[in-house]
């Protein structure tokens, strides 16, 4: 899974559309569609500052990290090897 | 390293002209803007429909030429092209078909080249000029025209038959040869083809700064 966007619960806390929030951005709705599905390969500090003074929020709110289940899975295998 | 300075004159945002810092940075640059992007434009589209006549034209002189509906200076076709001098005027109407069928197999293959690059142009005219298609038309280019050598070299020793066919005896002739233009057009392929190799990785870097909000 990687690095998860959570820009619709925050949206839905302010009461704001996405187009609203793409405009206030500065960015194109289709833009903040792909960060919202996680198709984007990489985010502007810029933007990130953007949406989160727009928002009220620090990046943490809207950025998670989750362990991507392939990794987990090679690391315990190593860990198994040097027991 | 040349990657990382190829990747800064792309994502060089600084000569964009705007107000608002944030929609410049936003600013496709993967598309190119005003006075550049009217250009190869326009250029293009010249190119396209250039090229997509000669797709029409180009077989109909071929066919026109044997037929003999058309003259070309004596020689002057025969010396470049097949490496016999043979006036078909002197052929009959059966072997200048045959002949005609024969160079149709070098033709083909130079109009499937057309074909190409009227698409490529088209792509260009409409300003997309990293995409996927951009780089298959590139890479289908390049190994067109290698197959064109190819090709040459199969009808070359056929039409020297055919050409030489009414000749008196003693002066049959099958010839082949590999000249400048073949030499020429090989290394032209080749180059076409590194070509698009390297438009692949700035289709990949466009698509990279596609997905970079």
């Amino acid at each position: 899974m990687g690095i998860i966007v959570n820009i619709d619960v925050m949206l839905a806390k302010r009461k704001m559309r996405s187009n609203e929030l793409a405009k206030l951005v500065g960015i194109t709705e289709q833009n903040l569609s792909i960060l919202k599905t996680g198709k984007a390969r990489a985010i502007r500090f810029s933007t990130l500052e953007a949406i989160c003074k727009h928002l009220k929020c620090t990046p943490g709110d809207i950025l998670a990290f989750e362990e991507q289940v392939g990794e987990s899975t090679m690391f315990n295998s190593e860990e198994m090897a040097s027991v | 390293m040349f990657k990382d300075q190829f990747k800064d004159q792309l994502f060089d945002s600084s000569n964009v002209v705007d107000a608002d810092p944030v929609s410049a940075e936003n600013t496709p640059l993967s598309k190119p803007c005003g006075m550049t992007q009217n250009k190869i434009s326009q250029i293009s589209r010249f190119f396209a429909c250039t090229f997509k006549l000669l797709m029409f034209i180009y077989p109909i002189f071929i066919i026109a030429y044997w037929l003999n509906i058309i003259s070309v200076p004596r020689g002057y076709f025969a010396v470049s092209r097949y490496l016999v001098d043979v006036d078909i005027n002197t052929l009959s109407i059966n072997l200048r078909l045959i002949a005609c069928f024969i160079d149709m197999i070098e033709t083909s293959v130079v109009l499937m080249s057309f074909n190409y690059l009227t698409k490529l142009f088209n792509l260009y005219s409409e300003n997309i000029i990293f995409s996927y298609q951009n780089v298959h038309y590139i890479r289908k280019l390049g190994y067109t025209l290698l197959w064109q050598v190819v090709a040459s070299l199969l009808a070359q020793p056929l039409l020297s038959v055919v050409l030489t066919f009414n000749a008196p005896p003693g002066q049959h002739m099958i010839s082949l040869g590999i000249g400048n233009q073949e030499i020429s057009t090989l290394l032209i392929g080749g180059i076409v083809i590194l070509i698009s190799w390297i438009m692949e990785e700035g289709r990949k870097l466009e698509e990279e700064k596609s997905l970079t909000v």
